[in-house]
């Protein structure tokens, strides 16, 4: 008589290893569009400081607007779609452990809330700095989350691209508001983990 | 109900690699046949033969599109699938509750 539990542990690692290869795709797009944020902001300085008028406002309403936009096409199309993965992989860990997975509404209500709240803050007091924090912590939330995922499907190998992607997020964001160039390194780090990434995916390394 | 040993004698759920593809389509809904082939490990024949188990049976549909010029085999789960691992699953869960889970462990 077959056994269905050996049938089903064959079928879930070869699950897992297409699982794995899928989210670290998703995570160097995701860090390539982070990567795109300074060059962007960039480009879009050099295209204002041509025209005859003042322009601050409406530059940083832009940059703001891209970095929002970045956030939302992430969430919407990477991990809401990454999301589906996350209920197959949860019930399959269920099937081991019969501990019920913590739901995620908690965190992301978190994850929307405080830097939303940051955000607000910032516009009714006129504190940059708390935008900037609220930036931070969307981004830090959004790596959390996507290791998390790494975790669940125990992925091996130490994260290096994770690592860098955070620390070049403290480092860029913090960073950049007090010394400009220091911004940079959001996009050189990002820029790498995306590439690391992608070329990880490519080969088949989770 | 059907129990579980009489799923894994059905045609889709008797085979690891054709299960481990529908769990995988479960959380990614559909992918295309060279990314599946990569990563599957398996001959591209053999997984031929899988995914048409997987068709006959209803679990996937497969079809054929141009993707930058070139065509590209799309599969992609069907409601019916996804229901059929929710009942595999819902069985394995019966089956390892009634006290054979330490194997799994």
């Amino acid at each position: 008589m077959e056994d269905p539990i050996r049938l089903l542990k064959e079928s879930e690692a070869l699950a897992y290893r297409l699982y794995t290869r899928e989210i670290r795709r998703r995570i160097g797009i995701f860090y390539l569009l982070v990567a795109s944020y300074v060059p962007i902001v960039f480009l879009m300085e050099k295209f204002f400081d041509k025209l005859p008028v003042a322009h601050n406002d409406v530059l940083e309403m832009l940059a703001v607007g891209y970095f929002w936009f970045i956030m939302v096409v992430t969430i919407g199309f990477l991990i809401f779609r990454t999301a589906r993965i996350e209920v197959a992989v949860t019930r399959l860990a269920y099937l081991k452990s019969f501990r019920r997975p913590r739901r995620r509404g908690k965190f992301f209500l978190l994850m929307v809330s405080i830097p939303s709240f940051l955000g607000v803050l910032a516009i009714i007091t006129g504190i940059g700095l708390l935008n900037v924090l609220a930036n931070l912590l969307i981004l830090l939330f959004i790596l959390k989350w996507l290791r998390r995922m790494q975790r669940i499907m125990k992925v091996e190998g130490r994260p290096i691209d994770e690592y860098v992607a955070a620390v070049s997020a403290v480092l860029g964001i913090i960073g950049g508001t007090f010394i400009g160039s220091l911004a940079l390194a959001l996009t050189a780090g990002f820029a790498f983990a995306g590439l690391h990434s992608l070329w990880r995916s490519w080969r088949w390394e989770p | 109900m059907r129990n579980i040993q009489e799923f894994i004698r059905s045609p889709i759920f008797s085979s690891s690699a054709r299960v481990g593809i529908l769990l995988y389509l479960m959380g990614v809904e559909k992918t295309s046949f060279t990314d599946l082939l990569k990563g599957i490990g398996l001959p591209k024949s053999s997984l031929y033969l899988h995914l048409k188990v997987l068709e006959e049976n209803g679990a996937i549909s497969m079809r054929e599109t141009l993707f930058r010029g070139r065509p590209r085999t799309v599969i992609q789960i069907t409601e019916e699938g996804k229901r059929m691992v929710n009942e595999y699953l819902n069985l394995l869960e019966d089956y390892v509750k009634r006290g054979d889970h330490e194997s799994f462990l």
